[in-house]
């Protein structure tokens, strides 16, 4: 398998997975969501490659798969959730620290981690992808906005992390 | 910290990617070749199906005489309108690209959503209405010819009772025949209201938080 899967993709890999992983962090609860995730991105990004005319940027390609498996994800989970589960259950994001955050992750980052677990979905591919230092005008062409609405609805989501960090929401 | 601060932290976060797990995309691979293949074969089940009731009918179509041969071409017909009207939808809306812009992505999954529940929400009107019409003037046919020719004789008690017990399995057989389409019916609505409905809802509210500059 791995002598198939082919330098380009090698190439991909090595270019954009740590980048990747640090987005799919954004939308899983535990490590191990995150690796299934990344697994996800990985192989949606292996098979499409095939496909990929250069319309847009590799590095706005790649980013694109992630974000949409991992919104992909969230929504399955979601309405899995409200179909199993009672009403009454929160199905805000398990605030308790993974065994492996509290040794390989700074407890700003953690702290940053929770926030951007807190935030709506678009408002936190927002604030990744300003994290992740893309210009503007990449992060309309990923999430398909315009750079306009891109600078105000940054501007907010921003704004509400602030607040989420200034004021945690934990139980 | 300010934004600065944390983009620097979560840049160099010493938290490196797990190395390729080459078994674990094998697997997704096998995954998601088991999935299509899945996919295909339950079209092609479904479209075997509408064959053998198609030939079938279709020998009844040649060899009944009157208002029974109308019942089996009405068969015929609605079996290939079930597979026409199925190609259709299935052919119309193909999925997003894996690397389109998350907002399209999100309006292309919302549309294909909300064909699927349209297609089970009418599932009477394409599927059990155009399949029950068929056989039932085929029955009512076959009923009405055999009392136009005076049979079961009705002179005996005997006879009337033969004949009461001839009707009732009849009801019998197309009252159970009613249930089983009702069935079929329900869970459809079922799967619509418990999978398709919420996730109609959850796509297109991150839709309108994504493209709504007010949201």
């Amino acid at each position: 398998m791995p002598s198939r899967l082919g330098p380009r993709f090698r190439q991909i890999l090595d270019a954009h997975g740590p980048a990747v992983w640090r987005i799919v962090s954004a939308y899983a609860r535990t490590r191990a969501d995150r690796e299934d995730l990344y697994q996800d991105v990985l192989f949606q990004v292996w098979r499409a490659l095939p496909s990929f005319r250069g319309e847009a940027s590799e590095r706005t390609w790649v980013t694109r798969i992630a974000f949409n498996v991992a919104l992909g994800a969230v929504r399955r989970r979601d309405v899995r959730a409200t179909a199993d589960a009672p009403a009454t259950v929160d199905a805000a994001p398990d605030p308790r620290p993974d065994p492996h955050d509290a040794t390989e992750r700074s407890d700003a980052l953690r702290r940053l981690g929770d926030a951007l677990r807190q935030l709506p979905e678009v408002d936190r591919a927002l604030v990744v992808l300003a994290l992740e230092e893309r210009p503007h005008a990449e992060i309309a062409d990923v999430l398909g906005l315009s750079v306009s609405n891109v600078a105000v609805r940054l501007h907010r989501a921003r704004r509400r992390l602030a607040a989420l960090l200034a004021d945690p929401v934990h139980p | 910290m300010t934004f600065d601060a944390l983009q620097a932290a979560w840049q160099t976060a010493d938290d490196p990617a797990p190395p390729l797990d080459p078994a674990a995309l094998a697997a997704l691979r096998t995954e998601a070749a088991q999935f299509d293949r899945a996919i295909r074969w339950r079209d092609r089940r479904e479209y075997a199906a509408a064959l053998v009731v198609a030939l079938a009918f279709g020998w009844t179509a040649l060899h009944a005489p009157g208002l029974a041969r109308v019942g089996a071409l009405l068969a015929v017909m609605g079996a290939a309108f079930v597979c026409v009207w199925m190609w259709r939808v299935q052919r119309r809306r193909p999925p997003a690209a894996p690397g389109a812009p998350t907002a399209e992505a999100l309006r292309i999954a919302l549309r294909r959503v909300e064909d699927q529940i349209h297609l089970l929400r009418t599932v009477a009107w394409w599927y059990l209405l155009p399949l029950l019409i068929g056989p039932l003037v085929l029955t009512g046919a076959g009923l009405a010819e055999a009392f136009a020719a005076g049979f079961p004789p009705l002179t005996t008690a005997r006879e009337v009772g033969v004949a009461a017990v001839l009707v009732g399995t009849v009801v019998l057989i197309l009252a159970a025949i009613g249930g089983f389409f009702w069935w079929i019916y329900r869970i459809n609505q079922r799967a619509v209201d418990r999978d398709l409905v919420p996730l109609r809802d959850r796509l297109a509210a991150t839709l309108h938080d994504l493209t709504d500059p007010d949201a």
